[in-house]
């Protein structure tokens, strides 16, 4: 049966809530910065998933680290969290844990682009997009480039041929 | 002693590759080009198509089709195909043979096209292209070394198939040092000429009319003739590799994990398709960028010693057969970490074929060390 523990979510206390300490998942600074902007653009959507541990008596993170780390005085300073509590052991906490971090998707690079134009066809500033997408100018520039490689190297000159000689 | 010099000429690259084309067509009655939808090969075949409809001419356009290649790939062999039909010999091989994968340790063949597996391929075969080998099967011609058709045995005996052909093929001298040496190896005298570069094989010459083109005068070219280009280097591009590091390769080889690792933000539905055709390809995927593992360039942390590593996973590895491989050639070997830490490569890459060499020599820190023990 399927159960829906998003709909169970209540907020506790950040202190009530401590990290794991098998989580593999790394997320690089540049995407931290993005999470940022995303919960300023579009509010807290996903509480953060834990179970209950009895000994600590506290909240233990199985996915969401990253986003309780925004909440952290550092980032956003967020007192109070939304979280999510399932009652799972060691075993099945820790393959939750992966499989939270690995069944998501990756975004087809032309399709990326093909988002990009179209913000900058309504009139979004490159630097706007740079912000709440959490992209380099350079490679806004690269996805606005339409018209593919070749068109790079219009106005280059051909280099002269060569030939192997035979020398004494 | 001869020696080779470099000799720049009064014209650019594009009239001079014009000149060796012709010459090809003044001298040879049979011409292949050989095209992989590469940006290399895609030049040569259309200066090769333009100079054969100049003559009323036809030119071979041959393609071994590996199955698991990128859609891209296999869309520009069909623009190429159907560029010029009237001048253009459509020689599209779709035949079996293996490819070394090293995603795997069960599946370390690809045996591609394999008879009575239709179900299983990537793609299925046109046909318009050539099903069959065109050789007696008693005739074949292994690759020393080989218990099975492995890709260069299969363009051997495909051109043992000629005599006095030209194959034309899309190498440049910039790619690398080892080809830069090709150009000038084996010179072949053609009516009258010596001519470096082209080489003899077997009874056929491979000529490479582009072999002093650089990078931009190969993209220069696509602009200024409007050719199309695969969408896998418009991809990288956009990824952000350097314009001089686009290239498209093979997606099953010892060397194919970057290209892997990027397939599913390019093309996710071949991903998927060789997902179910190739064990252990998502998994390399996930971990190819992770150096540890497929580079082994970090000793992972439970050892203490690339020597202590290599010991451990030529006592693990999982196919008993192989393993003698491994053990007689390590037995040669230097016993150094630096070794030590190269044959760990080839036991993670499965790489029984000996196609990452080891650098057998002493290790280089092992110098340094020393140096500065007498200097402190």
């Amino acid at each position: 049966m399927i159960t829906f523990p998003c709909l169970q979510t209540k907020l506790v206390p950040r202190e009530m809530v401590v990290a794991n300490s098998y989580n593999p998942n790394h997320v690089p600074k540049d995407k931290m910065e993005l999470l940022k902007q995303s919960i300023l653009d579009n509010g807290f959507c996903f509480p953060i998933v834990t179970i209950w541990d009895e000994e600590q008596e506290k909240y233990v993170i199985i996915d969401g680290f990253h986003r309780f780390t925004i909440c952290q005085p550092k980032w956003l300073d967020i007192p109070e969290i939304p979280i999510v509590v399932l009652d799972h052991g060691i075993q099945k906490r820790m393959t939750a844990t992966v499989q939270f971090n690995k069944a998501r998707g990756v975004h087809q690079v032309d399709l990326d682009a093909e988002v990009i134009r179209g913000l900058i066809e309504q009139g979004m500033s490159e630097e706007e997009i740079s912000v709440h997408l959490g992209i380099d100018l350079d490679t806004i520039h690269r996805y606005k480039q339409l018209t593919g490689i070749a068109e790079l190297f219009a106005n280059a000159p051909y280099s002269k041929a060569w030939e192997v000689e035979e020398s004494e | 002693m001869q020696k080779y010099t470099h000799k720049y000429l009064e014209e650019t690259v594009v009239d001079a590759a014009r000149r060796r084309v012709a010459f090809v067509f003044d001298h040879f009655e049979t011409i292949h080009v050989s095209i992989s939808g590469g940006k290399d090969s895609s030049v040569l075949a259309h200066l090769a198509i333009l100079e054969a409809q100049k003559r009323g001419r036809k030119v071979g356009l041959f393609f071994l089709d590996e199955e698991a290649m990128y859609q891209s790939t296999i869309e520009m062999v069909e623009y190429w195909m159907a560029f010029a039909p009237e001048s253009i010999n459509r020689l599209w091989m779709q035949i079996p043979f293996s490819l070394t994968s090293a995603t795997s340790y069960q599946d370390s063949q690809l045996l591609c096209w394999e008879p009575g597996k239709r179900k299983e391929w990537m793609r299925q075969k046109s046909e318009n292209n050539i099903r069959q080998k065109p050789w007696a099967e008693a005739d074949e011609k292994l690759t020393s070394g080989y218990k099975w058709l492995d890709f260069y045995g299969a363009i051997t005996n495909y051109e043992r198939c000629y005599k006095g052909a030209a194959f034309l093929l899309g190498e440049r001298a910039q790619e690398s040092p080892n080809r830069r040496y090709s150009v000038t190896k084996h010179p072949v005298t053609i009516g009258g000429q010596k001519i470096f570069w082209g080489t003899p094989r077997g009874d056929n010459f491979t000529l490479k009319p582009i072999y002093d083109w650089q990078f931009s005068d190969v993209w220069k070219y696509h602009h200024d003739n409007g050719i199309k280009h695969s969408r896998i280097y418009d991809y990288q591009f956009l990824k952000g590799y350097n314009i001089n590091e686009v290239r498209i390769s093979s997606l099953i080889h010892e060397r194919s994990f970057k290209s892997l690792c990027d397939l599913p933000e390019f093309e996710p539905k071949t991903f998927e398709k060789l997902c179910k055709r190739i064990k252990g390809v998502s998994f390399v995927q996930e971990t190819g960028k992770a150096a540890k593992l497929f580079r082994a360039s970090k000793l992972p942390k439970n050892f203490t010693s690339w020597i202590a590593y290599r010991d451990f996973l030529l006592e693990t590895y999982p196919l008993p057969d192989r393993r003698p491989i491994f053990e007689k050639r390590f037995s040669k070997h230097l016993s150094n970490e630096y070794v030590a830490r190269q044959q760990c490569r080839q036991l993670i890459c499965n790489d029984y074929e000996n196609n990452l060499p080891i650098d057998n020599k002493p290790d280089p820190r092992q110098e340094l060390i020393r140096y500065y023990e007498e200097q402190l």
